[in-house]
C-alpha cells in the first residue's frame, strides 16, 4: 500500500517536472545575463525593463484583450439569448440550436480563417473589414465551449422549473432569467468565458492570416519577433504568462468569495 | 357558482390528447385532490388552471371570472413545484419577499408577512441559509411559505412531496393539510399516491386517461367505486367479471357489471363458519405479503386468484399452500362499471 502510495508520488512528480520544465527554463533564461553553458549565467532585470518600455509589445496586450473580449462578450449574451428562447418557447429545437453551436469545432480554425478572408476580402462591405472578420471568427471558434459551458449550468440549475416559480409569483419570464437564473449559473458561465478568453488571448495563427499587418496582438508580436532576441522574447512569454495567471486568479477569487458569502 | 370552474377543457400535445372535456367545480376554502396514474392528465389540467399551459378548448372560471387566456402572472395563483424551484442565489428570506416586492410592500410589512410565513412552516431560524444548504422537506416547506406569503386566491400543489423520504411525507402531509385549514386557501393537489390523497383531501377528483373517472369524498370513492379502474386504482380491489364471481362463489348470481371486493372484507379461517347474507368459499393459500400493520394474502379460488388482508397477528398465520375457508358478506361485492359514463 505504501510503496503504492510512493509510485503515484513520483509518477505525479514526473508529470509536474515534464510540464513545468519548459514555463521554468523559459523564466530562468528571462533573469540571465547568458546562458550559453549548462548553467546560466549571472542574474539581470534588462530584458523585462526593455519588453516593459516597448510601446509595440504593450499596445499589443491590449489589442490581444481587446480581440479576446470582445468575441467572448458577443458569443455569451448570443449563446444566453438564445437557449433563453430555446428553454422558454422553442424546446425541440433544442437539438438544432446544439448542431449549429458545435459544428464549429469540426473545423480547423485556419481553415475557417482562410475561407474567410477568401469569401469577404474583396467585397464593399463592413465584413471585409479586418478586425470585425477576426472578431466574428473568434465569436465562431468559440461558440462550442461557450454554448456546452452555459447548457451544461442552465439545465443543471432547472432553469424551466425556476422561470415557472417566479412567473407565479407575478415576475416576467425575461427578468427572472437575468435576475435568478443568470447571477445562479455566473460561476459556470465564468469558467467557460475564461477559457474561451485564455484560447483567443493565445491565438497568433488566425490573426496571423486575418489582421496580423493593421492589428497586431502581443501573440502575433512574439511570432512576428520569434528570430530576434531570444531573452527579450522570454520575458515577454513570462508577462503574458503572468497576465493570464492574474486574470484566472481573479476570476475564481471573484467567484469563491461569492460563494463563501453564500456560505455564510 | 363555483370558486373555480372547469369547463369541458380540452388540451392535447400533438396527436396525445391529454384532457379530453373536464368539467369540475371546486368550492371555497376546499382541498380538491387530482389523483391518477402517470401520464393521465392530473398535472396538465392543474398548469391549465396556473395559466402555465394553454388551454385549446373550454374555459376556466375563478372567483366567477374568466381567466383562460389571463396571464399566468396576474392569476393570483401560488403554486409550489414538485421540484421545489426555489431561487438558489437568494436566502430563504430573500426567496419569500421575492413575491412580494412586485407587490411593492413596505419594507417593514414585507418582513412581518415574511417572518410570520417562516413561523407557519416552522423555519424562521432558517431565514438567512441558503436553498442548497437545506434538507429536502425544508426546501419544500420554503416552496410553501413562498406560495402562501402572497395571500393567493388559490394554491396549486403539484406532487409536491415526491421527492421526500416517508416518514417525513407523512409529516408534511399533516402539516400542509394544518396550514390549508387555518388560511382557509382553495388548494388544489396533484398525487399519484391513494393514501396521500386519502389523508389530505375533502375531495377526490379521480382522472383516468384525460377523463374524470369519479369524483367524491375520500370515503365515498373508497367505500363505493364507480367503474373498474376507480376500484384498481383505490383500495387495491379485486375486480372480476360477473361469469368470474360465479366461479368464484360457485353459484350463479346473474349479474350484469363486472364485481368488486376489498381485501379486507373477506375473511379467513380453518373452519367454514356458516354465516348468514355472506359468501363461503375455499380456496388455498398461494402466497403471503406483509405489508406494514397488514398481512396480504393471495388465495386461489376455483382457478381464481384474489387477494384477502388480515392484520398482521403472528396467531393467525396461514401457512402457504394450506386450505382456508373465505366468507364475504353480500352487501360488500360491489358492483361497478366498465368506463367512467
Amino acid at each position: 500500500m505504501k510503496e503504492h502510495k510512493v509510485l503515484k508520488t513520483i509518477w505525479k512528480v514526473c508529470v509536474a517536472v515534464f510540464l513545468l520544465m519548459p514555463l521554468v527554463v523559459t523564466l530562468i533564461y528571462s533573469f540571465s545575463e547568458r546562458w550559453i553553458n549548462i548553467i546560466p549565467e549571472g542574474f539581470t532585470l534588462e530584458y523585462y525593463v526593455k519588453t516593459l518600455t516597448n510601446t509595440t509589445f504593450l499596445m499589443g496586450i491590449v489589442r490581444g484583450m481587446v480581440t479576446a473580449l470582445i468575441p467572448v462578450l458577443i458569443t455569451n449574451i448570443s449563446v444566453l439569448l438564445a437557449l433563453y428562447v430555446v428553454i422558454v418557447y422553442l424546446q425541440n429545437m433544442e437539438k438544432v440550436v446544439q448542431l449549429f453551436c458545435l459544428i464549429p469545432s469540426t473545423i480547423n480554425g485556419i481553415i475557417v480563417a482562410t475561407s474567410v478572408l477568401g469569401t469577404y476580402a474583396g467585397s464593399d462591405t463592413v465584413f471585409s473589414n479586418r478586425i470585425f472578420m477576426l472578431v466574428m471568427i473568434y465569436c465562431v471558434f468559440i461558440m462550442p465551449v461557450t454554448y456546452q459551458g452555459i447548457r451544461n449550468s442552465l439545465y443543471a440549475v432547472n432553469t424551466a422549473g425556476i422561470l415557472e416559480a417566479a412567473e407565479m409569483l407575478g415576475y416576467r419570464k425575461f427578468h427572472s432569467y437575468v435576475t435568478i437564473v443568470i447571477p445562479t449559473i455566473l460561476p459556470g458561465l465564468c469558467n467557460s468565458a475564461l477559457m474561451s478568453f485564455a484560447g483567443l488571448f493565445g491565438d497568433f495563427a488566425i490573426i496571423k492570416i486575418i489582421a496580423a499587418s493593421q492589428w497586431e496582438t502581443a501573440q502575433a508580436y512574439l511570432y512576428r519577433n520569434r528570430s530576434t532576441d531570444a531573452q527579450e522574447l522570454s520575458a515577454a512569454v513570462v508577462i503574458l504568462l503572468l497576465i493570464t495567471l492574474v486574470i484566472n486568479y481573479a476570476v475564481h477569487k471573484s467567484q469563491n468569495d461569492k460563494k463563501g458569502v453564500r456560505a455564510e | 357558482m363555483a370558486y373555480i370552474e372547469f369547463k369541458n377543457i380540452n388540451k392535447s400535445f400533438g396527436s396525445n390528447h391529454v384532457l379530453k372535456g373536464i368539467d369540475l367545480n371546486v368550492e371555497k376554502g376546499e382541498l380538491l385532490t387530482l389523483l391518477g396514474p402517470s401520464g393521465c392528465g392530473k398535472s396538465t389540467l392543474l398548469r391549465c388552471l396556473a395559466g402555465l399551459e394553454e388551454v385549446q378548448e373550454g374555459s376556466i372560471y375563478l372567483d366567477g371570472k374568466d381567466i383562460t387566456h389571463t396571464d399566468a402572472r396576474l392569476r393570483q395563483i401560488g403554486m409550489v413545484f414538485q421540484q421545489y424551484s426555489l431561487f438558489p442565489n437568494m436566502t430563504v428570506a430573500q426567496n419569500l419577499a421575492f413575491g412580494l416586492k412586485i407587490k411593492k410592500m413596505a419594507k417593514e410589512e414585507m418582513k412581518k408577512e415574511v417572518s410570520a410565513a417562516l413561523k407557519m412552516v416552522g423555519l424562521e431560524e432558517k431565514a438567512n441559509a441558503y436553498p442548497g444548504q437545506l434538507s429536502g422537506g425544508q426546501q419544500q416547506r420554503v416552496a410553501l411559505a413562498r406560495a402562501i406569503v402572497t395571500k393567493p386566491k388559490v394554491l396549486l400543489l403539484d406532487e409536491p412531496l415526491s421527492a421526500i423520504d416517508a416518514k417525513l411525507r407523512k409529516n408534511l402531509q399533516i402539516e400542509i393539510r394544518k396550514i390549508q385549514k387555518e388560511l382557509n386557501i382553495t388548494t388544489i393537489f396533484v398525487t399519484h399516491d391513494q393514501d396521500e390523497a386519502m389523508v389530505m383531501s375533502d375531495r377526490i377528483c379521480l382522472l383516468n386517461e384525460g377523463r374524470i373517472e369519479q369524483l367524491g369524498t375520500p370515503v365515498s370513492i373508497y367505500t363505493e367505486p364507480k367503474t373498474k379502474f376507480a376500484a384498481g386504482f383505490i383500495g387495491h380491489y379485486n375486480v372480476m367479471k360477473p361469469e368470474e364471481f360465479d366461479k368464484l362463489i360457485g353459484e350463479k348470481c346473474n349479474r350484469t357489471h363486472a364485481v368488486a371486493i376489498r381485501p379486507e372484507t373477506i375473511a379467513i379461517s380453518k373452519e367454514k363458519k356458516n354465516l348468514e347474507n355472506c359468501y363461503e368459499f375455499k380456496g388455498k393459500v398461494v402466497e403471503s405479503l406483509p405489508r406494514g400493520n397488514v398481512l396480504r394474502y393471495t388465495i386461489d379460488v376455483n382457478g381464481i386468484e384474489i387477494s384477502a388482508d388480515t392484520l398482521f397477528r403472528s396467531f393467525s398465520i396461514f401457512e402457504d399452500q394450506s386450505e382456508v375457508w373465505l366468507s364475504l358478506e353480500k352487501r360488500n361485492c360491489l358492483d361497478v362499471e366498465e368506463t367512467a359514463v
